[in-house]
């Protein structure tokens, strides 16, 4: 049937399985790192970057957002790969403005927008989301967003691959290529009736939710500054007070 | 349409976190009030996140995917849609990465607030006609403000060097052509529940429309010469002006009309642009009014 749709969909699922099955299994110095503490400190290095348009001040924090890498188990490589393509899109987007403004602005704000997505790659590549979700309740995000949070993730996977299923079986039961009208036409009706089992589904959630007790608790280990939270710590404070020299 | 972090000023970014903060506390505050089922809300959600990674075929060899505000309000209301969208956009960023962490006030805006309110409320104003039609319109009119409130953000952000007379019209007229992929899904998707699972879109009925679109109008006309005045302050002039400026080609209308370049002659040119709105609006209102009665549809 529709070629481009579901094969769009087979590589996003099997990217899916792969990223819920095996993302988090490797050990390193910010995964010990309490996720609140992470966070903190990930952010104030974020708002550094993108309050500057100083070359050498971005570069400080890129360099130590690599170290950080580097200590964690992050690979460069599976890092460049995650943070490439915006990069070059925005590299791309600010070109035209070398005839008006010179290279510096132009690199300045592809090295800015090159830290922050390293940073935030590096933040997500060493945290679990339930860390996130209970850093999240910790700092009073309203539990109705957490907890809608946690079952939006918890089920992605589950609705890919039933999204997938429906176009499997409209595929195997296709008998001739189909237009681009056909596409549009059998891709609408796909889409409305995953829509319609999307609700049964969640129905069906929440009845079964409310039998097991209706209520989702987040703990979160005691606030205590332990050796790799205060090395976290003093590397960032470091690394501001480098910003700040140069 | 996700912003990065680095595109947007501080001050740009902390203003839509406010923003943001108050429309989304206000709707979490009513899906409490009305004990809405927050199961199916965070079930919806990871359907549009897995329905967003669907790419479309598109004449010419490219391809376009789905972004599901207008779609989210229609099935869940727009208080839960916009709780839903700012779960797939949170999960987005801070899982994914995609979109920045100081520009997520901003993103959850544009397409978690923007595109659901716009959606919903074209869609009750229509859906008595025509239910494909109704979705078609509030999907593509969800997506195209949403691009223009990125536009807007961006443009008027210091950190990024082009101005709004140029990332405004970029924005929106990209996305008012991708936009027709939005709202044929939308429609489609709305169809189809419409025949074989009605009750799911009536559960939403009961929020009184009527008013709430009064009241949306009235706040857009109010605007409108915020809009002049921001126009104004970054020297905005319409690109066929530029032009014909820079080919030493000059203006002679054959009909000055009504409301010459929306203004009012003889009035300052705000309150001009303000009373521009106010017929504007009443004459599209009229004819709409007109043809509704002519057709014979309620």
């Amino acid at each position: 049937m529709m070629e481009v749709v579901d094969r769009s969909l087979k590589s996003a699922t099997e990217y899916f399985q792969n990223f819920f099955s095996f993302e988090y299994y490797k050990n390193g110095f910010l995964q010990n790192v309490d996720a609140r503490v992470k966070l903190l400190g990930i952010v104030v290095l974020l708002l550094a970057t993108v309050s500057t348009f100083k070359i050498s001040k971005i570069f400080a924090i890129l360099f130590s957002a690599v170290v950080l890498a580097k200590l964690s188990n992050v690979g460069l490589r599976k890092l460049i790969s995650r943070v490439w393509l915006f990069t070059l899109f925005s590299f791309l987007i600010v070109l035209p403005l070398t005839f008006v403004e010179g290279w510096g602005y132009v690199l300045a704000f592809t090295l800015r927008v090159l830290t922050a997505i390293t940073l935030i790659q590096i933040l997500v590549l060493t945290t679990p989301f339930n860390e996130v979700l209970q850093t999240l309740r910790f700092f009073k995000i309203p539990e109705t967003l957490v907890f809608a949070l946690g079952i939006t993730y918890r089920y992605i996977y589950m609705m890919f691959t039933e999204l997938l299923r429906i176009l499997i079986a409209r595929e195997s039961r296709r008998l001739k290529r189909l237009s681009f009208r056909e596409i549009w036409e059998n891709g609408g009706k796909a889409l409305g009736a995953y829509f319609v089992r999307v609700f049964e589904k969640g129905e069906r959630i929440q009845m079964a939710m409310k039998v097991r007790g209706d209520k989702i608790r987040y703990y979160h280990r005691p606030f205590k500054i332990g050796t790799s939270e205060a090395l976290f710590i003093i590397f960032t404070t470091f690394v501001l007070t480098w910003w700040l020299m140069l | 349409m996700h912003i990065p972090d680095g595109y947007l000023d501080m001050s740009i970014a902390g203003l839509f976190y406010l923003l943001t903060a108050i429309v989304l506390g206000y709707s979490i505050y009513k899906i409490r009030k009305e004990q809405v089922n927050w199961v199916l809300v965070g079930i919806t959600a990871s359907a549009i996140f897995a329905a967003q990674m669907l790419n479309w075929p598109i004449p010419g060899g490219t391809s376009a995917h789905f972004v599901g505000g207008a779609l989210a309000g229609i099935l869940l209301g727009p208080y839960a849609g916009c709780l839903a969208m700012a779960c797939v956009l949170i999960v987005q960023c801070l899982v994914f990465a995609d979109g920045g962490i100081t520009a997520l006030g901003a993103n959850i805006w544009n397409m978690g607030i923007v595109d659901v309110f716009v959606g919903y409320y074209i869609y009750k104003a229509l859906e008595n006609r025509n239910k494909f039609l109704a979705g078609f319109l509030a999907g593509w009119l969800g997506i195209t403000l949403a691009a223009i409130f990125a536009g807007i953000e961006i443009g008027l952000s210091s950190s990024f060097h082009y101005s709004i007379a140029v990332t405004v019209p970029v924005m929106g007229m990209w996305h008012a052509l991708l936009g027709i992929v939005e709202g044929v899904i939308t429609g489609s998707i709305i169809s189809y529940i419409t025949t074989t699972r009605p009750e799911i879109l009536k559960a939403t009925e009961e929020v009184k429309v009527g008013r709430a679109v009064w009241i949306a109008l009235a706040v857009m006309i109010a605007l409108s010469p915020v809009f002049a005045y921001l126009a104004e302050l970054v020297n905005y002039s319409e690109p066929l002006e530029n032009v014909a400026s820079a080919l030493g080609v000059s203006e002679h209308p054959i009909y000055e009309g009504i409301l010459p370049d929306y203004t009012v002659p003889g009035l300052d040119p705000y309150t001009g642009t303000l009373i521009s709105g106010i017929v504007g609006v009443a004459i599209v209102l009229a004819i709409g009014f007109i043809i509704q009665r002519a057709s014979g549809t309620r």
